[in-house]
C-alpha cells in the first residue's frame, strides 16, 4: 500500500498504475479493481442507455410539441408534467414504479445479462430506464422547448415561411437541426446527472451494479475501489463529451474539425 | 390601360400588445405596375416592413392583425385565399428579400439546397416536394446534386453574379461574405419565378460598394426576369438611384407618392420637403443640416389627423382633420392639407404655405 510514503508520492503512483490499466486491489476481496468495475459495469451502462433514449424519446416531441403550442393547452400540461418529473427525485419514481408493478409480470428485481436473452435483459432494465430517464428526460425537454422558441423566431424561418413552405417544413426541416445544437450540448453535460441517478435506482431495484459497487466500498471504506470508481466515471463522462462533440459536428456545419475551411 | 400587379387599397395592420394597439400602418393604398420598381421609403418605425409583411401575409398573429379593403394581385384579394394558396403564391408568385443576409439564411443547410427547394416547390421539376421527400433529402440522403432543381439553382447563381456558382452551392451561408449571402437570397427570390419581388431593406446591412452592386443587379434582373420590385429603405439615395415610381411612409400612412423624378424636384408635402433638406450634399456649405424636430409619435393610441403636424413648420387648426390624399401633379398625391382646395383658396393670404417651386433640391 506504501501508506508510508508522502502523500505527492502515493499520488504519482496511483497514476502511474493506472496509466498502465491499474486500479489497484480492494481491501476486503482482495480482487483487482479494474476487474470488479467491469464485472459490473454492464447493467448501470444498459439502464443509463436505455434511460437516455427514454428521455430523449420524451424531450423531442414534448418539447417541440410545447414550443409550438405556447400558452395553449398542450404547453401547459407539458410543463406541469415536466416540473413533476423535475421535483422527483429518480429512487423515488422507482419505488413508485415497484408498488405498480410489483403484480405484473416484469421484473422488479434484479438484472440478468444481455448475453442470457434480450427480452429478458430489457424486461429487467425497463423500469430502472423509466426511472432514471423522466427527471432527465423533463429538464432535456425544456431546453427543447426554450431552443425550439428561439430558433422559430429567427430571421431564416421567417425566410422559410416566405418561400411558401408549409409550417410542418419549416418547423422540421428548417427549425429542428437549429434548436437541436444547444441541446445536444447540454444532454452531454446532463449525462452525468443521468449516471448520478443511476446508482440510487440500482440500489431501488436490487440490481447489482456498478452504483451498489460504489455505495458498498464507501460504506466499507474500501479506498481503491471508490477512487477507481470515481475515476471511471470522469472517463465515461469525457467520453460521453467527446461522442457529443462528434455529433456535433454533424449537426452544426460551422464547426468542422481538421483543417478544411 | 391594363391592370397593375398589386393593389393595396386601404392597408391597416395593427398590433394588440400590453402598452395598447400599435396601428403600425393605418390606411394605406398603393399600386404596383407590371415591370416597375416601386420604392417605399420612411425613417424606422414608418411601417415599410410592416407593410411588406402584410402584403406577403408574414405577419405573426397575434399579436399582429392585417386589415384592408383588399390587397389584390393580379386582380385577385389575397386576403380571401386559404392558406395553401397563399403558400402557392409565397415564393412562386410574390418572393420576398430580407434585410439581412446574415441571418435570414438557414445556417445548417447549403446555399444551393436554400435556393433549390424553392424551385422545387414551385415550378415543375418532376421531384416530390412532399414532406416525407424534404425530410428524407435533409436528413438521409442529402440534396441530389444531379435534379433539376440543383441545375437551377446553380444556373440562378450565376445568374445573379456569384462566382464559381458549382462550388458555392455546396457551401454553407457563413463560407460566404454579406453581400454573396445576398445574392443567394436574391436567387432564392428568383427561384419560384416570380412576378413580384419585394425587397425589405436589401442592402441595408451591407457596405456602400457592394450595396451599389446589388442595386445594379436588381435592375439588370428586372428587365432579364419581367419582375415589378417593391423596395423598402430608409434611403432617400437608393430610391433615387433604382425606383420609378415611390411612397413617402410616416408613422404608418403615407404622406406622398408619385414618379421618383417629379418627387424629388418638387416635393409637395412638408415631411418630404423636410427629408429632402436633410440629405447631405457633396456640393454643400451648410454648417449643420437640416434636420426635423422632434421626433416620430408614439403609435399606441394614435390620435386622428395628420401624424406629421406636431414637427411640421406649416401646421394649422386644419392639421387634426382625417388625412386625405391630394392630387398634386400628374400621378402625384399628397397627404396634405395645405392642398385642399379651401386652404388653396386662402393662400393668396397665408405666406407660410409651402412654395413648392422653392422646392429643397434647389435650394442646395
Amino acid at each position: 500500500m506504501n501508506l508510508d510514503e508522502p502523500v505527492h508520492v502515493q499520488y504519482i503512483n496511483w497514476m502511474t498504475d493506472i496509466t498502465q490499466g491499474d486500479l489497484g486491489t480492494s481491501f476486503f476481496s482482495n480482487q483487482p479493481v479494474l476487474e470488479m468495475i467491469v464485472g459490473v459495469i454492464e447493467p448501470t451502462l444498459s439502464i443509463g442507455t436505455l434511460g437516455m433514449l427514454i428521455a430523449v424519446s420524451i424531450a423531442l416531441p414534448a418539447g417541440i410539441i410545447s414550443a409550438l403550442r405556447r400558452y395553449q393547452p398542450e404547453d401547459y400540461v407539458a410543463t406541469i408534467l415536466a416540473f413533476l418529473g423535475l421535483s422527483m427525485p429518480e429512487f423515488w419514481i422507482g419505488i413508485l414504479l415497484v408498488l405498480v408493478f410489483a403484480t405484473t409480470p416484469i421484473p422488479i428485481y434484479g438484472y440478468t445479462a444481455i448475453s442470457q436473452g434480450l427480452v429478458s435483459w430489457l424486461s429487467h432494465i425497463i423500469l430502472p430506464a423509466i426511472a432514471v430517464g423522466v427527471p432527465y428526460g423533463a429538464i432535456l425537454m425544456r431546453m427543447v422547448r426554450s431552443s425550439m422558441l428561439e430558433v422559430m423566431s429567427e430571421d431564416y424561418v421567417r425566410t422559410a415561411r416566405a418561400k411558401g413552405l408549409d409550417e410542418n417544413l419549416v418547423v422540421f426541416k428548417h427549425g429542428l437541426q437549429n434548436a437541436l445544437i444547444p441541446v445536444v450540448t447540454v444532454a452531454g453535460i446532463l449525462f452525468a446527472v443521468l449516471l448520478g441517478g443511476v446508482v440510487a435506482v440500482e440500489l431501488v431495484f436490487g440490481v447489482s451494479g456498478f452504483g451498489r459497487l460504489l455505495i458498498g466500498s464507501i460504506q466499507r471504506r474500501d479506498f481503491p475501489v471508490i477512487q477507481g470508481s470515481v475515476i471511471t466515471i470522469s472517463f465515461l463522462f469525457v467520453g460521453m463529451n467527446l461522442v457529443i462533440d462528434f455529433v456535433y459536428t454533424l449537426i452544426n456545419p460551422q464547426i468542422r474539425y481538421g483543417g478544411e475551411s | 390601360m391594363a391592370e397593375p400587379l398589386l393593389e393595396v387599397e386601404n392597408l391597416r395592420t395593427h398590433f394588440d400588445t400590453e402598452d395598447g394597439r400599435v396601428q403600425a400602418v393605418d390606411g394605406i393604398s398603393f399600386s404596383v405596375e407590371h415591370g416597375e420598381i416601386f420604392g417605399v421609403v420612411g425613417e424606422s418605425g414608418s411601417g415599410k416592413s410592416v407593410t411588406a409583411r402584410s402584403i406577403m401575409q408574414l405577419i405573426e398573429s397575434p399579436p399582429g392583425v392585417i386589415n384592408a379593403d383588399a390587397i389584390r394581385f393580379k386582380g385577385e384579394d389575397l386576403l380571401e385565399k386559404s392558406p395553401p394558396e397563399i403558400r402557392e403564391i409565397r415564393g412562386g408568385e410574390i418572393s420576398m428579400i430580407f434585410q439581412d443576409p446574415m441571418t435570414s439564411l438557414n445556417p445548417v443547410m447549403t446555399v444551393g439546397e436554400q435556393i433549390a427547394e424553392v424551385a422545387r416547390h414551385h415550378l415543375d421539376t418532376s421531384e416530390s416536394s412532399g414532406f416525407w421527400s424534404e425530410m428524407k433529402r435533409k436528413y438521409v440522403t442529402g440534396a441530389s446534386h444531379e435534379s433539376e432543381s440543383w441545375r437551377r439553382a446553380i444556373e440562378l447563381m450565376d445568374m445573379v453574379g456569384l462566382p464559381d456558382p458549382e462550388q458555392r452551392a455546396h457551401e454553407y451561408p457563413h463560407q460566404l461574405s454579406g453581400g454573396m449571402r445576398q445574392r443567394v437570397m436574391i436567387a432564392q427570390a428568383l427561384a419560384g419565378d416570380p412576378s413580384l419581388i419585394v425587397a425589405d431593406e436589401p442592402t441595408t446591412a451591407l457596405d456602400v460598394s457592394v450595396e451599389a452592386q446589388i442595386l445594379h443587379e436588381l435592375l439588370e434582373l428586372r428587365d432579364e426576369f419581367d419582375v415589378s420590385v417593391v423596395l423598402i429603405t430608409h434611403d432617400l439615395g437608393v430610391i433615387h438611384e433604382t425606383c420609378d415610381r415611390l411612397a413617402v411612409m410616416y408613422a404608418g400612412e403615407l404622406m406622398e407618392k408619385g414618379k421618383t423624378g417629379d418627387v424629388f424636384e418638387d416635393p409637395k408635402h412638408p415631411y418630404t420637403q423636410a427629408l429632402m433638406k436633410s440629405i447631405p450634399q457633396i456640393t454643400d456649405d451648410r454648417e449643420w443640416l437640416d434636420v426635423i424636430p422632434g421626433s416620430v409619435p408614439d403609435l399606441v393610441d394614435k390620435p386622428a389627423g395628420c401624424p406629421f403636424r406636431e414637427r411640421c413648420e406649416y401646421a394649422f387648426e386644419g392639421c387634426t382633420e382625417p388625412l386625405v390624399e391630394y392630387d398634386v401633379g400628374e400621378k402625384h398625391t399628397a397627404a396634405c392639407h395645405l392642398h385642399s382646395d379651401e386652404v388653396n383658396k386662402e393662400l393668396t393670404d397665408r405666406p407660410a404655405a409651402p412654395e413648392s417651386h422653392e422646392g429643397p433640391s434647389e435650394q442646395v
